[in-house]
């Protein structure tokens, strides 16, 4: 086992640094960079002429090695991040460390609430669907589900947020916490807080994650239902539940695990899209925006965040493999 | 051998076509494999609705022009909400269904100083079948004026409203679907090729070429691509035509995709290459090729044609998603996600909540590919 999880930690050397390359070329290739952006303010907010906005951009591009070639720019860059420091972002004025920090928490909590919430109940669901299946409950959680499934998560936001600011008038959108509480220790008042301002958002992924769940679990109950070894044990006299949870769902289970290899990635785009519509500062919008005004070590540094994320998202779904399936283990052993 | 011999077993019906056949075929003649998969799709009430959709949704993306009741360019009162249609009128009831032009006052709302629109209920505009209209092009060949629906006043005809610019948004959404379902066919195509041939070849030849094959799909897989959509979408210059960047955006949207497809194909292609009619094709010396394209491609087909239906929608999304955020068409080409534009400031949104409409052209493409998509999944193995 430890052989394994050392051989899959290795591998994924190499592919975050041909990712970290692809990336960074890409971000470095876009037109205009971070002291065009400078330029830009100081012309607009400043009321800068344009030779003084200009020379500002060139010392700019001087005091950050902007000009470098950029291949040094990226070694300069692996080598902060290998040693622990991500440089400093533009735009935030302060360590990316910290601004990851900021956000990262905060991102990865509605991430997993929603795999969670979304897993447990659907799979909760999708065992109901199987067990009753054609009648009506079935009927309506198929319905549902393909609903939620084809619902799509931006979307879904933007007429949320009009139904909710507009039709409602619910005041908690856009931010973590109301101003009041935003410098107050944690308490039950805060946690309620941040509660009413994070469920519509919660409810957009949590939605979509029910239903494929549901679906998923639905479709291999029922084909684990037909095996014989289900037959067996319902011959050999044990009961109609412990037959479904002990040798039915177990078995079932086994594709859902694999599916948490790709998770991650819909997770996180479906992070981006909904925080972006509701405007919460969490790791998708910092993207967008370092992405927008060229602050490209926040940017990069970001990417790089998600990349290992979704690598050790399917590193833990192997394991999780492993750990469900007998075969999986052994053959690994081998 | 006669045909008599089986005469007490053949229907009295059935007679006139069994003589053109030979007598060994008549019992022996099995449905076709797409008549097979037919009757099974036929079953699924889903699969059914998503195929009528889908197939109502391309004609109207061809005839757009035809069905658009208003010229999708042509600039009127800016933000009017949409036309209400009625079959009362100040006479009383009508047969013919009627509709209000959505005029001007001249007065202003005390509280928000916002010029106040509202219906002209003095003047109904009956609603008529084939109407003069705005000239066009029938698939951009035959010019015409006929519209399927509208008002025969030569006035435009609003049914849900009209954006920022005063255009109309259903004619736009119609013309819009083109692009949006055009964007999306050609995505796909792109990555089924490349993710059919990338896992055949990978699947098939296994060892080092899949080794690193694999590893490549890896890498694709580890890219956060919405992000990376962003990245690349803004690597264009905003100058460029809006044709070179919508074509632009197709290959990037097929180039960070196609992964997916082409490790699905390949664990297909494992199996199927470890199977032994096709061990068989190999003792007896056929060609990689010959073997690729007879025994393992119509095996995958199917699963290919699945993915297909389920890709579309995505890709429909991706462009909305990124022409929500102004990255995917530019002016003067309309897609789906970039009328959505102004749905992102809120202020707007408020006060215009039928700029949202467009949302509902997404949701029924979505929605009917995916109906198809799930009715074929069933019927796609029929044996």
């Amino acid at each position: 086992m430890l052989r394994f999880l050392a051989y899959r930690l290795l591998s994924a050397i190499p592919v975050l640094f041909v990712m970290t390359v692809i990336t960074f070329v890409i971000i470095h290739s876009t037109p205009g960079d971070y002291a065009d952006y400078v330029a830009q303010m100081l012309k607009s907010q400043g009321h800068a002429s344009n030779e003084i906005a200009d020379a500002a951009a060139k010392q700019f591009r001087i005091d950050h090695g902007l000009n470098d070639p950029l291949v040094i720019q990226y070694f300069r860059w692996m080598r902060d991040v290998l040693s622990g420091n991500f440089g400093t972002s533009y735009f935030f004025n302060r360590p990316i460390s910290e601004v990851i920090a900021q956000r990262l928490p905060p991102s990865l909590g509605l991430v997993l609430t929603v795999h969670l919430l979304g897993t447990l109940i659907g799979v909760t669901l999708g065992i109901i669907a199987a067990v009753k299946q054609y009648s009506w409950v079935d009927t309506v959680l198929s319905f549902v589900g393909f609903l939620g499934i084809t619902t799509p998560k931006f979307l879904f936001a933007l007429v949320l947020i009009y139904i909710l600011a507009f039709r409602i008038g619910v005041q908690e959108l856009g931010s973590f916490y109301s101003s009041y509480w935003t410098y107050q220790p944690m308490s039950f008042g805060k946690l309620w807080n941040l509660f009413l301002h994070v469920w519509p958002i919660i409810l957009v992924g949590v939605l979509n994650g029910i239903s494929y769940n549901m679906r998923m679990m639905r479709g291999n109950l029922l084909d684990t239902l037909n095996a014989q070894y289900v037959e067996t044990a319902r011959a050999k006299g044990l009961s109609y539940g412990a037959t479904i949870l002990k040798h039915a769902v177990p078995n079932a289970l086994h594709p859902l695990a694999a599916y948490q290899s790709a998770v991650m990635r819909y997770l996180i785009e479906g992070e981006i899209e909904t925080s972006v519509i509701f405007g919460i500062p969490t790791i998708g919008v910092a993207i967008v925006l370092s992405m927008g005004i060229g602050d490209v070590l926040v940017t990069a540094t970001l990417m790089l965040m998600l990349g290992t994320l979704q690598i050790i998202g399917s590193i833990v779904s192997d394991l999780l493999l492993a750990w469900l399936d007998p075969r999986v283990r052994l053959g690994n052993q081998t | 051998m006669s045909t008599d011999a089986f005469a007490p077993f053949v229907k009295e019906e059935d007679t006139t076509y069994l003589d053109a056949a030979p007598a060994s075929a008549r019992f022996l003649k099995n449905d076709g494999y797409l008549l097979l998969v037919w009757r099974k799709f036929r079953r699924s009430v889903m699969g059914m609705i998503g195929l009528i959709l889908v197939t109502l949704l391309i004609l109207t993306a061809i005839f757009a022009d035809f069905v658009a009741p208003s010229d999708p360019k042509d600039p009127s009162l800016a933000f009017a909400p949409p036309d209400p249609v009625s079959f009362f009128n100040k006479q009383g009831f009508t047969f013919r269904p009627q509709t209000f032009a959505v005029t001007e006052s001249g007065e202003l709302d005390p509280v928000t100083f916002q010029p106040i629109n509202g219906p002209d209920y003095e003047h109904p505009r009956p609603i008529k079948f084939f109407v003069q209209g705005y000239p066009y092009h029938v698939l951009g060949l035959l010019p015409a004026t006929t519209h399927l629906f509208g008002t025969d006043d030569g006035q435009p005809f609003h049914i849900l409203g009209t954006d920022k610019f005063g255009r109309d948004i259903f004619s736009r959404g119609l013309v819009g679907s083109r692009i949006s379902l055009s964007v999306a066919l050609v995505t796909v195509t792109f990555i089924t090729i490349l993710g059919t041939l990338v896992g055949l070849a990978s699947g098939y030849l296994g060892g080092r070429v899949d080794a690193w094959t694999q590893r490549i799909v890896d890498i694709f897989f580890a890219l956060p691509t919405l992000p990376l959509y962003l990245a690349l979408a803004a690597l264009i210059p905003a100058t460029a035509p809006s044709e070179v960047f919508l074509t632009f955006v197709v290959f990037v949207m097929a180039a960070l995709n196609w992964a997916q497809l082409s490790r699905e194909v390949r664990g297909k292609t494992l199996a199927l290459a470890r199977i032994e009619y096709v061990r068989a094709a190999q003792a007896v010396g056929a060609t990689d090729t010959r073997i690729i394209l007879r025994h393992i491609l119509p095996n995958i087909i199917s699963h290919v044609i699945v993915s297909i239906t389920t890709w579309i929608p995505t890709i429909v999304l991706i462009e909305s998603f990124l022409g929500f955020l102004g990255f995917a068409v530019k002016p003067p080409l309309i897609s789906w996600g970039m009328m959505l534009q102004d749905c992102g400031n809120f202020s707007v949104l408020g006060s215009y909540p039928w700029i949202l409409s467009p949302v509902a052209f997404v949701l029924i493409t979505v929605f009917s590919f995916n109906a198809l998509g799930d009715g074929l999944r069933d019927a796609i193995d029929p044996y």
